[in-house]
């Protein structure tokens, strides 16, 4: 559903991620893996048609984001942050998004319900903590019923109900046959929630493949997550 | 942390913030360049022989007038910036957490930040402002008159003026304080320098408008300011003053009260 | 087409809607218009102005009221994580600049008509709800605030936006095909005028949304507005005529008369800016990684 091939983009001179290529399975969880730096959002917001790659293509069901029709229909995401402006409501903030894709209006109640914001809903986003502020970026990401979903640390600020919702919603996704990328930092938490991996170090994937196939060998997912990372940095 | 080392903090902030330093060196260059032209001109008559109407002893102070929109940008930019939101909006992402975990007693806060606008806008505006009469003295040559005169004529009108920026630079960062938020402050002041000002109109509809702060602070330095009974120079000193003084007690009081 | 232009255009104008900072600048412009309108109809002068010089007059100070709604109506989306939002929702960069600005030349078109009309009505009410129609000035020239002598001394005379700004022409009284008003009756001819000078406040506001585009702060926005519209043009007077040809000078052509541009010329002149300046964020928005 996702896939990603040679992809390189340079920040100033210097290369932020360097010939990524990987895919992406329809009902299955993809964990993807990296340092700070190593070019995960970089990959992400070039996926999300935020930012031009100089070389390679990231297709989403074999269209580039920029071309998908109404793409919050097909594809849902959360960055860092809420994605709101702090001076707007909860509800008008999933309103005009709603708009513009011309997503039915009831689905932004329903979004917010679902998140678990309906009581804030009436609240402006400045004064969300950093666990509201993700739970609307979720909202967002939900909003259009897609059927690929792109998550950028999605349990972040999250409370201990908040990243056990996340975990068996992302479950009943892919059950579904939908496709789910998701990055987090949290080792225990990918190894639990997620089926593929891919890990990226210093701007090049270094290992892509089902869970048990990348950790073999090693005591857990951390564990096989330093290996990797320290090989490809030399250290 | 010594009120020393707070002050030499706010400079240290204020000379690092890219729009502090864009805004004064066009404010300065701009200003200059124009007074430059306005001279030229100047000069270019007096050389075809038309007779010398008083204005090259304050065209140059004229001219650089709306420099004054430099020190504003200073005033309301080192208390704005500390709000402005980069990256992950909520729970953070503004400076002024930082800031108050390294200075807590907020009062010394401000004092610090206003002492800082006060160095700052009085350089930018001596630079600027005596910038302004020097190279207009050096361009007019023998056409001018002698710089011991100029400066008789002048008189306090050019220290009139300095302090005319370092007091409405003070004025924009209390409102700033209370905004939070740059935006109104500078909309709201960068048009009040402009012909469109609301205060001069107001001189216009009443005469209780020569003591707002910008109308009585003007008189410290204008010549043939275009309304009628304004105050003397002296008592539009001390109403500007009052004006700065009053706002940045109600900044602090608001400051102090406030949640960061 | 990645999403419907009407889709977007609809969901541009609920961001407007729903952002507190767009009200609060529609309802400050048009009520401090009416009170400028009202004060400039009520200055002293030895020949004081109409209710339509006095309105037309107030326009110069509401174009800064049009300039903020302007720059907010694009750089609210940089002030936190919302473009990243807008741009995974409508990921086409044109067809959002262009629903940008239809929902803004909607917003801004409301707004305009709606401050140039509260102007007249509190000129109006000032002159006790008739119309007093004449070829007054009022006496600033001046300059201001901290404009100390900018405006009228020395070689820098009378090119000031202020100036002239109650000579806009035409008859007397109500003259033909009246347009009951208010009370009073305001000619065909001032409606036309009137009418103009709302046409420049939506499109004095849309420059500040080109150079929001470009600029993408708010703060950074209105100090570059602000000066190329309110400061530069007065000040440049005093040392070349082509400081007429600045946006604001020229675009203000078109409802008060001044030296050099006929309205038609001066609104030529503020299109080719908006032209170029619209066609320059559209490039650098469609080109920059988001």
């Amino acid at each position: 559903m996702i896939e990603i091939t040679g992809l390189t983009k340079y920040h100033g001179g210097r290369a932020a991620i360097q010939d990524v290529s990987f895919a992406v399975r329809p009902g299955r969880v993809t964990g993807f893996l990296g340092p700070n730096g190593a070019g995960k959002s970089s990959t992400l917001r070039i996926l999300l048609g935020l930012d031009r790659a100089d070389a390679g293509s990231a297709l989403i069901g074999g269209r580039p984001y920029r071309e998908l029709r109404d793409p919050l229909r097909t594809v849902g995401s959360l960055l860092e942050g809420s994605g709101a402006h702090r001076s707007r409501t909860a509800r008008a903030h999933l309103g005009w998004v709603a708009h513009s894709n011309g997503i039915p209006k009831r689905r932004v109640g329903e979004v917010l319900e679902q998140v678990g914001l309906a009581d804030a809903a009436g609240r402006r986003v400045g004064g969300f903590s950093l666990g509201m502020g993700q739970r609307l970026g979720m909202a967002a990401a939900l909003l259009g019923e897609p059927a690929v979903l792109v998550l950028d640390e999605p349990v972040n600020g999250l409370d201990p109900d908040g990243i056990r919702w996340i975990r068996r919603l992302l479950r009943e996704y892919a059950a579904d046959g939908r496709t789910v990328l998701l990055s987090s930092h949290l080792m225990s938490e990918m190894a639990e929630t997620a089926d593929d991996l891919v890990v990226i170090s210093a701007g090049r994937v270094i290992a892509a493949g089902p869970l048990a196939e990348v950790t073999a060998g090693h005591a857990s997912l951390e564990e096989a997550f330093f290996a990797l990372t320290d090989a490809a940095s030399g250290r | 942390m010594s009120g020393y080392g707070a002050v030499g903090a706010e400079l240290r902030k204020l000379v690092t913030l890219p729009s502090a330093l864009v805004a004064t060196a066009l404010g300065t260059v701009f200003t200059l360049g124009v007074t430059a032209m306005s001279v030229g001109r100047l000069r270019d008559r007096l050389d075809a022989g038309a007779p010398d109407d008083g204005s090259r002893l304050d065209l140059a102070l004229n001219m650089s007038a709306p420099g004054v929109i430099s020190v504003i940008v200073l005033g309301i930019v080192i208390i704005s910036s500390e709000y402005a939101v980069n990256g992950k909006d909520a729970g953070g992402g503004r400076q002024i957490p930082v800031t108050l975990t390294a200075v807590p007693r907020r009062g010394r806060l401000l004092a610090a930040k206003a002492v800082a606008l006060v160095l700052a806008s009085g350089a930018v505006a001596a630079v600027t402002i005596g910038g302004a009469i020097l190279m207009s003295r050096v361009m007019l040559g023998d056409r001018g008159t002698p710089m011991g005169e100029v400066v008789a004529a002048l008189g306090w009108r050019p220290a009139g003026a300095v302090a005319y920026w370092v007091l409405t630079a003070l004025i924009a960062f209390a409102v700033t304080v209370m905004t939070r938020s740059g935006i109104v402050p500078m909309v709201a002041f960068i048009a009040n320098t402009t012909l469109v000002s609301v205060t001069f109109l107001l001189t216009k509809v009443t005469p209780l408008a020569r003591y707002l702060p910008d109308v009585a602070g003007a008189q410290m330095f204008a010549t043939g300011y275009p309304a009628e009974s304004m105050v003397e120079p002296l008592t539009g000193a001390f109403v500007m003053a009052g004006w700065a003084v009053a706002l940045l007690a109600v900044a602090v009081t608001v400051f102090l009260r406030r949640d960061a | 087409m990645s999403n419907h232009p009407w889709n977007t255009v609809a969901a541009e104008l609920a961001k407007l809607r729903t952002l507190p900072a767009v009200l609060v600048t529609i309802a400050v412009t048009v009520v401090v218009a009416a009170g400028l309108g009202a004060a400039l109809a009520a200055a002293p002068s030895d020949r004081p102005l109409g209710a339509v010089d006095a309105a037309l007059h107030a326009v110069d100070y509401a174009q800064t009221g049009l300039l903020v709604l302007g720059v907010l109506a694009v750089a609210s989306e940089y002030a936190g994580s919302q473009a990243r939002t807008t741009l995974t929702a409508v990921p086409g960069r044109l067809l959002l600049m262009a629903g940008k600005v239809t929902a803004y030349l909607i917003t801004g078109g409301m707004t305009a008509l709606l401050t140039v009309a509260a102007a007249l009505t509190g000129a109006m009410i000032v002159h006790g709800g008739g119309l007093v129609r004449d070829d007054g000035r009022l006496d600033s020239g001046g300059p201001v605030g901290g404009g100390g002598s900018v405006g009228d001394d020395g070689p820098v005379g009378g090119g000031g936006l202020a100036d002239g700004a109650g000579l806009v022409n035409g008859g007397g009284l109500a003259d033909g095909g009246g347009l009951v008003s208010g009370g009073g009756l305001v000619g065909g001819e001032d409606v036309a005028v009137l009418l103009r000078a709302a046409a420049y406040l939506v499109l004095i506001g849309l420059l500040a949304l080109a150079v929001a585009a470009l600029v993408r702060d708010a703060v950074a926005a209105s100090a570059v507005v602000l000066a190329l519209v309110l400061v530069l043009p007065p000040v440049l007077a005093g040392v070349t005529s082509l400081a007429g040809y600045l946006p604001g000078a020229a675009g203000a052509r078109l409802y008060q008369a001044g030296a050099g541009l006929s309205p038609f010329e001066g609104g030529l002149v503020l299109g080719c800016w908006l032209a170029a300046a619209l066609a320059v964020a559209a490039i650098s928005f469609i080109r920059r990684d988001a």
